[in-house]
């Protein structure tokens, strides 16, 4: 067996954590002296107090008996209580994560203390151990081994488990956090990805068979996709454009320039008041796996590097982060595939797909139905889902390799053209961010505190750019029911140029899972668009601006500063990369 | 007060949350076990007297004819020197760390985080009186005066808790007069509680009223909104209520006690996993319910017995 190693090791790993938090805990409760725990209080676990320390404590200690004693009850007899004290182990472990999770709202982000961060990540690293045990991915006596029936939910469980804390909490703590998660899942992914192998060899087909059909799906596109040398799946994301916006004023392009041009370009502007404008470079980024080797626009692929769709992102829902309705979610990278990009683009690696595709023409249309699998009755149409300014890369370690920082990124950029407040502290490397999206993903008009190289991958998308000498002309927002917002305008420029109808009013999706919607409160004011004058509309019209239709392998320079419009016409899948 | 000699004893009992021991008053069972959650109401204790002084998540305080009595984990709160201020409702911990305390001047001091007190963003409001509850919720804070004036002020995202509009002059994060509880037709506000992202108040003539919810959150009431709202409760009057993170308990003038909201814990003592409707009790009819009491998971019932002991 080679992946016995790998299961003693994954096995270890979880002893070492059950341990080290117990220890971690014992040491936060015998700091007694209230001085000495006012100082670190906020940076450790002492800061959520002696109930949740001591709490957290004791199950860390059931974890590590667990685990030390009798990983699995030995006798019948044994199983109800063994049985109760897990469950009341793993009860107690979500008590605790929703406790943590409860402080990520109360607090505002930059105010969070870390302990909540660590106590949460703590409690779903238990967790994870805990499930462990009842996965086939754990080593054990040939005795009790046998084809387990909840497998998949099991992988679905432990992948989410740690998805959460990797999303929700930043994988906080020092000795263990996101350095513990990622060997964890490193781990995880070799010992499943050898035994859905060895599964297939052993004739598992027929047990594939017996399992519902959704899951088996996914476990069928992974034993195809990860074989690297059978890919029969190469079909890609779909290019269908349901709108193609008009270019105006096209961005001036050029081949891909060496970091000195680059340096040279951002040093010489053609107006020393505004600095750098915008530049489109054509064919920067030929290096890249992801636009060759390892193809971004094959579902397949991205499949395969997520744990067959297994590894959870955050996504929004609804047509535009200002509009009434819009929310975050977190679903799993297949569902996001299958549901919200393009159920045509996996018909070659699943049996069962049959969309049905709104096609009236609407042009902010591509608002698919679900398969039928899932329609009982008529189900409203979807809303558009965006996997957009997300860390993807932190979270995906293996995707990050696929994309080069490019070199852009390492020159030394000017300051902000009219207001130096904007500038930040020197980053000490680029903040990378995903947008992967279906047709029609909008940002709406805004800027950013930073030099930004949007890198385009999968797909075409449309970008609309002013410069911030005409801020005073473009509407920004203020504090919004105690958000900043006024880095985002008020403006609508899909509905102002027509091409989008004004967003009306609609229920927001309630989701009260942990990690479902965040949704906004609602904006009370709404976009300027609908009360605007047709002098005002003129007025806009006239303000000057600069666009482009990104396509694969482009970049784009956007200068610090400068407003944005960014919309997906086709699917499309960018990275950008923030610089200072 | 009972002819004398004659004892009606009052009971105490609890459901919900106990992984503290913090509905445990009876037996100090010296079991290393871990204990698991009450999941319909249990009789914890009984004596002559029974107030429930204070419920917080780890933590539940009662007073007896003996004195105070204590379960579960001490909170931070309670050994840092405000415990006073706690239990008579004159300090209050918010869920962002905030403290809030009222000093009988007529001022409001707030205070960034527990359980240090520092100077540092220490904020004063001064000209508040005859505070007789201050209370926190998740993100802020709500505060009764004698006549009835409600106050509530806090984190301006969640502008739903606070009941009123925030405007430049009244901003959210001063306390604020929550303008649609005055002049009620049945009578001023005589009792509010709070917790997670929902407030709730009650008029001298029994009737109920309730505002707030989460953005992202299913709220504990279908007719939760950003102003108060009146709470139908099978069409009773209301006699004393609570609410908790995700629970409410209220107790009718008919000597009912309903539950509604989640039961993640079994805080609201019955066998569903949660309710979006309100459910009564069913407790003996050999006793009266002259109280309900909710901590943030958790819920509480007093009692006396109908004939003396």
């Amino acid at each position: 067996m080679t992946t016995k190693s790998q299961k003693a090791q994954l096995f270890k790993h979880c002893i070492e954590a059950a341990s080290a938090v117990h220890a971690e805990c014992a040491e936060v409760l015998s700091t007694k002296d209230r001085h000495d725990q006012a100082t670190i209080t906020r940076a450790s676990l002492a800061g959520c107090g002696p109930a949740l320390v001591g709490l957290l404590s004791r199950q860390a200690n059931i974890v590590q008996s667990i685990y030390q004693n009798n990983p699995r009850p030995i006798s019948n007899a044994e199983i109800p209580s063994w049985q109760q004290k897990y469950d009341l182990a793993l009860k107690r472990l979500e008590d605790i994560a929703s406790i943590a999770y409860s402080k990520f709202y109360a607090y505002l982000f930059e105010d969070l203390p870390v302990c909540w961060r660590q106590l949460y990540t703590d409690a779903r690293i238990l967790k994870f151990c805990l499930v462990l045990l009842k996965s086939p991915y754990i080593a054990q006596h040939e005795l009790d081994r046998g084809p387990s029936d909840d497998t998949p939910d099991c992988l679905d469980e432990l992948v989410k488990t740690l998805d959460l804390t990797l999303i929700l909490a930043g994988a906080a703590g020092e000795q263990r956090g996101r350095r513990w998660i990622d060997k964890a899942l490193e781990l995880l992914r070799i010992i499943w990805l050898a035994d859905s192998k060895g599964q297939n060899v052993d004739g598992g087909s027929a047990a594939d068979d017996d399992r519902p059909a959704k899951r088996a799906k996914f476990v069928g596109i992974n034993s195809i996709s990860n074989m690297h040398d059978v890919h029969t799946a190469d079909a890609t994301f779909s290019a269908e454009e349901p709108f193609t916006p008009p270019m105006i004023h096209p961005i001036r392009k050029s081949e891909a320039l060496s970091i000195e041009e680059f340096q040279t370009y951002m040093d010489r502007p053609h107006d020393p008041h505004l600095g750098p404008e915008p530049l489109i470079l054509h064919d920067a980024l030929s290096e890249w796996p992801a636009l060759s080797t390892h193809p971004w626009n094959q579902p397949s692929y991205l499949l395969s590097q997520t744990f067959g769709g297994r590894r959870l992102v955050p996504v929004e829902i609804g047509r535009s982060y200002v509009d009434e309705g819009w929310g975050q979610k977190l679903i799993t990278f297949g569902e996001f595939l299958r549901e919200y990009i393009d159920p045509t683009s996996l018909a070659g690696v699943e049996s069962l797909t049959n969309p049905v595709r709104n096609s009236d023409g609407d042009k902010k249309g591509y608002e698919n139905k679900p398969s039928l699998e899932n329609s009982q009755d008529t189900p409203p149409p979807k809303p558009t889902a965006y996997l957009a300014q997300h860390q993807l890369f932190t979270q995906l370690p293996s995707l990050r390799n696929d994309i080069l920082i490019p070199d852009y990124c390492y020159t030394s950029p000017p300051a902000h053209p009219t207001d130096a407040c904007i500038d930040q502290p020197e980053l000490d490397e680029p903040l990378l961010n995903a947008w992967f999206g279906p047709p029609g993903t909008i940002s709406p008009l805004h800027n950013d505190p930073y030099h930004n190289i949007l890198a385009q991958i999968v797909g075409r998308k449309y970008v609309r750019l002013y410069s911030p000498l005409e801020t005073s002309q473009l509407a920004a927002r203020g504090k919004e029911n105690g958000v900043e917002m006024g880095n985002t305008s008020m403006l609508d420029i899909g509905v102002l140029e027509g091409w989008d109808e004004a967003p009306a009013p609609s229920r927001r999706e309630d989701d009260d899972e942990e990690g479902g919607a965040e949704g906004r409160e609602d904006n009370e004011e709404g976009s300027a668009n609908a009360t605007m004058s047709e002098e005002a509309i003129g007025a806009f019209k006239a303000v000057p601006f600069v666009d482009c239709i990104l396509e694969p392998g482009d970049a784009l320079y956007i200068p610090i500063g400068w407003w944005h419009y960014v919309r997906g016409l086709s699917v499309s899948f960018s990275v950008s990369f923030w610089w200072n | 007060m009972a002819p004398t000699g004659q004892v009606y004893k009052m009971h105490l009992y609890a459901a919900g949350l106990n992984a503290w021991r913090q509905l445990e008053f009876l037996s100090p069972k010296s079991s290393t076990e871990e204990p698991d959650d009450i999941a319909a109401f249990q009789k914890v204790l009984s004596d002559e007297l029974i107030e429930v002084q204070y419920a917080s998540l780890a933590c539940t305080i009662v007073n007896t004819s003996a004195g105070l009595q204590y379960a579960g984990s001490v909170d931070d709160g309670i050994e840092c020197g405000l415990k006073e201020e706690l239990l008579s409702s004159t300090a209050a911990i918010a869920g962002n760390g905030c403290v809030a305390i009222y000093n009988e001047h007529g001022v409001i001091i707030q205070h960034e985080s527990q359980p240090r007190l520092t100077q540092e963003g220490r904020k004063i409001f001064p000209g508040i009186y005859d505070i007789i509850q201050l209370l926190a919720y998740d993100t802020g804070f709500v505060a009764l005066s004698r006549d009835g004036k409600v106050w509530t002020w806090g984190d301006e995202r969640y502008s739903a808790t606070l009941g009123r509009e925030v405007t430049i002059s009244s901003p959210a994060d001063s306390p604020g007069l929550v303008e649609d509880l005055e002049n009620l037709p049945s009578g001023k506000i005589k009792k509010i509680a709070a917790a997670g992202y929902t407030i709730i108040a009650l008029t001298e003539g029994h009737d109920l009223y309730a505002w707030g919810g989460h953005p992202s959150r299913q709220p504990i009431l279908q007719t939760l909104s950003d102003h108060p709202i009146p709470v139908d409760v099978k069409e009773n009057d209301i006699l004393d209520c609570s609410v908790g993170e995700t629970h409410m308990i209220v107790l009718t003038t008919g000597g009912d006690a309903y539950t509604i909201g989640e039961n993640s814990n079994g805080q609201l003592g019955l066998p569903s996993q949660k309710t979006v409707e309100w459910v009564k009790i069913p407790l003996s009819p050999r006793e009266a319910i002259v109280g309900v009491r909710a901590g943030q998971r958790s819920s509480f019932i007093v009692t006396k017995d109908t004939h003396p002991a």
